[in-house]
């Protein structure tokens, strides 16, 4: 190994470890259990490359938000290019300046060396609210981005170093937690000023000429081994289409076309065909849709390949203005980051499935949302983002069944402690278990079903966004798809109501139950291909049940002995 | 004191021109139309020195306002600046009427500075205009601008402006609007300062005594009011809410004292009125028989005071919605006033019935379709004032929209504006695209403000409260009924 691509490692690795201590500085300070306990966020670093932004470094967070980070990041340094100083401190949650959706809200401190802006910490993180017209800032009734909250264009919330302490009020003012949305603005700032002392030390030590030149390399080095992956499938156009249920407005079956075109170690994805931008909030803006693009990419590559700009280099994103993937302002994009973004993913995994069978398989999910909000004793807003109801649907892949809960989409939003969920909000959490048969069978399974119910204390009112009801996640290379969800609220009440697409504002008494019936993920490869002894270990883990077991699987198993009858087996996968 | 008149007239031409101008420049119809503005001067002690306005609502609002920006910033006010809020709960009245103060400095020294508060177009919420029949929040009406300096030490703030027009659907008519009303105060401060060169002790002084003036007009009106507690009591609704307002006025050596303990406690809609709100219907009827003789200045309003209990109706806590307080509940606070004022054999001179709600609408297009959506606020015609001379007094001093101005602009056809016995009747066609309708329609057990009916291809409604979600398309009829004075 040369000299050159040793301090690329330690450059690297150093910045990497900033990024990490960028997330563990966020996670200490904030105050919201999004941030807390959800980690709900993603730091990274990025680096000026003339005009552009280039993400450099990051550490494990919410992976949808990774892309969207680099548009943010490009509308802030392209709208300050001339009006950037040390100590500034700038904020954008715009969807239509490089955003995905408004709750989702970035912060970059730009690190100066001889006068000129070299590395950029950033943190993005999810807002438990945003303004608008609902608590919470999911509204289902959107139509227009103003129905989705607060629009937060580029703003500089520090200047020269000091705080811009009228903008700052005004942001927190049109929030309704403002009680926490101080502490995690702070918190993000924070770890972004940690960063930037971090940075400036090392720009003291190597100075911006080696630092740069190592970053280079090891972007290189992450374009190379991409480059190596698409070079590995065969060339030629693979298409893909999807569906999303709906945009809450009605309209139904909302498709998501991607054409892959493989040429040597270059990729094009192609969103041409898609629907018309929707009349509901689901519209993907072009940085979230370029987020769950590289969702698809990176889960078709090696998992040690370093997370940076090099990664999308060999890739290029067609999507045309207008449609779902690329909508023109004022179309809603609350809902972006669930749908239509996992059919996104989802469109781009099933096209490149049609030439790497094999690397696809782990995709996005499709969420039922559901978030409860009322007002404590103190007369502060709550708004619970009901996580356990919806955590899971996690897919298979070659080789691997759907693990844990979350799909790589989520890689670092863990989830919460039932304890701690307990203590912030008036909540309980009576069950969350898997259940028998409900996720994708295949080869590999998806990850299984989840049973859940939360019950709120007090008053409360809930709203519900139903999705992979009617189009429900998708298995891969004859794998099944996973089942469709469902969510009853006020469950075990005489008004109880199962949600088919969209309710809105439900009120529930204290003491109401939600019931989330959180289907798993999709499968991937035939189920009759399951090895038996693994169909028999999830009879045995009451996640399959002796007649799916036979019926999807064709593996007949004992009832009383809890064995595999092989005989029987053999005859039933010959049918 | 005629020395002191020529001074204040001086000072009053200035107020009065910048509202003149802003009226003739500003491209908003809420502005050119029905003129829902203020334009005020202050000293700096913050005191009121002159003040301008065509909407009642603005009688405390503007000082409050103002109060609240020199709060916030205190000791970092420089030159230049320019300071906006809009934000019932930081001394305004609704979420759309925006104060936007140019502090001025001579020699060093804050002096008199100007000050414009208009109602904007549009601050984003759930309905394009800010009026929001369903609101329970103030998020659900329009965005909060609490005091943030637009223009820093005369630099313009562009990425604050950014965000501000960000939060709107009519961005365009929002940023003439701001650069109107800051051409104006701009204006404003150079002739403010031209005066003061010649002679700012004068104008001090003048500003002082007309000040006492208007104080002491004010208090030989209240003199002359039963020496007693007079007590009222009204009752109106809102959705399903029943709201109680209660008042007790009492004429002091000094002021005038009116309290609404009593009031009920705020509720789940829109009618909460903030306290300035409350402060100038209140104030309003006293004030209306001489309020062509007497300047609006600190004198006037120091001599009235109100007192709210926090968490009622009419001083709502934090985040309670506002928005339709200025058109409907401004209306029966008047309303409470006189009638504690009648019932107490106050003698007919002292105090006018200058209330009288009547419907209105906000039309736009349907959502999402056009990248500014302009709302349409339409009140074709009035309810007639108990005297019988024109709309009442609180209707303010909007004009009436023009059939040619609603056809050429709107594409709708008035086929009907008439008035009989004790009603006004206008009818309107849609000739053009689909709008979206709310309707503001006052609401009280037993008594009709007048009707909105809507004749669709769908069906035929006709609406006595105040609604969202119905359409007026093409070829579809809108109808205004106006009764005067609210019939029994």
């Amino acid at each position: 190994m040369d000299q050159k691509m040793i301090v690329s490692q330690v450059v690297g690795g150093s910045l990497d470890a900033i990024a990490r201590e960028m997330s563990a500085t966020v996670t200490r300070t904030a105050r919201s259990p999004l941030f807390n306990e959800a980690h709900d966020f993603t730091t990274g670093i990025f680096d000026l490359s003339g005009h552009k932004s280039r993400l450099v470094a990051q550490a494990p967070g919410c992976t949808l938000h990774l892309y969207a980070i680099v548009g943010a990041v490009d509308h802030l340094i392209d709208t300050f290019r001339y009006d950037l100083h040390p100590g500034d401190i700038l904020l954008v949650n715009d969807p239509y300046h490089g955003g995905s959706h408004s709750l989702d809200w970035t912060i970059v401190m730009p690190v100066f060396y001889n006068r000129k802006p070299i590395l950029l910490p950033a943190v993005r993180s999810h807002m438990g609210d945003n303004g608008g017209p609902v608590a919470g800032g999911y509204n289902p009734n959107s139509k227009d981005i103003w129905h989705d909250g607060l629009r937060i264009p580029p703003l500089k919330i520090y200047e020269r170093g000091e705080k811009r302490q009228d903008v700052f009020d005004l942001i927190v003012a049109n929030n309704r937690l403002s009680h926490w949305l101080e502490g995690d603005l702070d918190a993000m700032i924070g770890a972004c000023k940690l960063a930037a002392n971090r940075i400036q030390k090392m720009l003291d030590q190597y100075g911006a000429d080696q630092m740069i030149g190592a970053i280079d390399e090891r972007i290189a080095y992450t374009e190379r081994r991409v480059r190596d992956e698409i070079a590995s499938w065969p060339d030629g156009t693979y298409s893909a289409e999807t569906f999303a249920d709906h945009d809450f407005q009605g309209n139904r079956d909302i498709k998501l076309k991607a054409t892959v075109t493989v040429s040597g170690s270059d990729l094009h994805i192609d969103f041409t065909g898609s629907s018309k931008q929707a009349a509901g909030f689901i519209n993907s803006p072009l940085s979230n849709t370029t987020s769950f693009a590289f969702v698809g990419i990176s889960t078709c590559c090696d998992e040690d390949i370093p997370i940076n700009e090099g990664y999308m280099n060999p890739v290029r994103v067609t999507a045309p203005v207008g449609t779902v993937v690329n909508p023109e302002l004022p179309a809603p994009c609350g809902h972006a980051t669930a749908c239509v973004g996992a059919e996104i993913a989802e469109a781009v995994l099933l096209a490149i499935s049609k030439c790497a069978p094999k690397r696809v398989g782990v995709n996005a999910h499709k969420l039922p949302l559901a978030y409860t909000n009322g007002v404590d004793e103190d007369g502060n807003q709550w708004v619970n983002l009901n996580f356990f109801g919806y955590t899971g649907g996690a897919g298979a892949a070659f080789e691997t069944d759907g693990w844990g809960l979350y799909p790589p989409v989520m890689t670092g939003v863990t989830l919460p402690s039932i304890e701690m969920n307990e203590i912030q909000y008036p909540s309980r959490v009576l069950k969350h278990e898997y259940v028998a048969d409900f996720t994708g069978a295949g080869k590999w399974r998806g990850t299984p079903g989840l049973d859940v119910q939360i019950q709120h204390l007090a008053d409360s009112s809930t709203s519900v966004m139903m999705a992979g009801v009617r189009n429900t996640t998708k298995g891969f290379v004859s794998g099944h798809d996973a089942p469709s969800n469902l969510v009853i609220v006020n469950y075990g009440a005489d008004n109880q109501q199962a949600v088919e697409e969209t309710a809105f504002a439900v009120k529930m008494p204290p003491g109401g139950i939600i019931q989330f019936r959180r289907a798993g993920g999709g499968g991937w490869g035939d189920p009759f291909e399951r090895e038996p002894e693994l169909v028999l270990e999830d009879v045995k883990n009451g996640l399959v049940s002796l007649s799916a077991a036979a019926k999807t699987y064709g593996v007949a198993i004992c009832q009383q002995s809890l064995t595999i009858d092989y005989e029987k087996t053999e005859q039933l996968r010959r049918k | 004191m005629i020395e002191e008149q020529i001074q204040y007239s001086k000072l009053q031409a200035i107020s009065r021109q910048m509202g003149e101008t802003l009226q003739r420049i500003s491209r908003s119809p809420l502005v050119s139309q029905d003129r829902a503005f203020a334009a005020a001067i202050f000293t700096n002690e913050l005191e009121l020195a002159v003040q301008h306005q065509f909407k009642p609502e603005h009688l405390f609002a503007v000082k409050e306002s103002v109060a609240h920006l020199f709060d916030y910033f205190s000791f970092d006010i420089s030159d230049g600046d320019v300071l906006l809020v809009a934000d019932p709960y930081n001394g305004g009245t609704k979420g759309q009427s925006l104060t936007m103060a140019a502090p001025l400095f001579y020699q060093g020294e804050l002096v008199l500075f100007p000050v414009i508060r208009v109602q904007m177009i549009d601050l984003a919420g759930e309905f394009p205009g800010g009026f929001h029949p369903n609101a329970f929040e103030i998020w659900q009406e329009s965005m909060r601008i609490t005091p943030i300096k637009l223009y820093k030490q005369g630099l313009l703030q562009r990425d604050v402006l950014k965000f501000l027009l960000a939060n709107s659907r009519v961005k365009s008519l929002y940023e003439a609007e701001l650069n109107a009303m800051y051409a104006c105060l701009r204006a404003a401060q150079t002739q403010l300062l031209s005066l003061m060169k010649h002679g700012k002790k004068q104008l001090d002084h003048a500003i002082s005594v007309m000040s006492d003036y208007s104080h002491r007009r004010i208090l030989e009106q209240i003199k002359q009011f039963p020496n007693q507690d007079m007590h009222s009591e009204l009752t109106f609704n809102s959705n399903a809410e029943v709201i109680n307002l209660h008042v007790t006025i009492k004429a002091l050596k000094d002021r005038l004292k009116i309290n609404f303990e009593g009031t009920s406690k705020q509720v789940q809609t829109p009618v909460n009125a903030a306290l300035s709100t409350t402060k100038a219907y209140a104030v309003w009827p006293v004030l209306a028989p001489i309020a062509e003789e007497v300047a609006i200045n600190e004198g006037l309003l120091q001599a009235f005071d109100v007192v709210v209990p926090k968490g009622s109706v009419l001083a709502p806590k934090f985040p309670a919605a506002v928005g339709l307080s200025t058109v409907i509940t401004g209306h029966y606070i008047a309303e409470v006033i006189t009638k504690a004022l009648k019932n107490n054999d106050t003698a007919d001179d002292l105090y006018l019935e200058i209330h009288g709600p009547g419907p209105q609408a906000i039309l736009f297009p349907p959502f999402g379709k056009e990248r500014e959506t302009e709302p349409l606020f339409l009140a074709p015609g009035f309810p007639e004032s108990l005297q019988g001379w024109g709309p009442s007094a609180l209707f303010g001093d909007r004009k009436l929209v023009s059939a040619e101005e609603l056809e050429f602009n709107y594409h709708f056809k008035m086929v009907k504006r008439e008035q009989k016995d004790k009603q006004m009747i206008i009818q309107i066609i849609n000739q053009g695209a689909s709008f979206d309708v709310i309707t503001i329609i006052p609401e009280k057990a037993g008594r009709s403000y007048g009707e909105i009916k809507m004749d669709t291809k769908e069906n035929n409604l006709v609406l006595h409260g105040s609604t969202v979600g119905n359409r007026l398309n093409h070829g579809d009829e809108i109808a205004f009924i106006y009764e005067r004075g609210g019939h029994q």
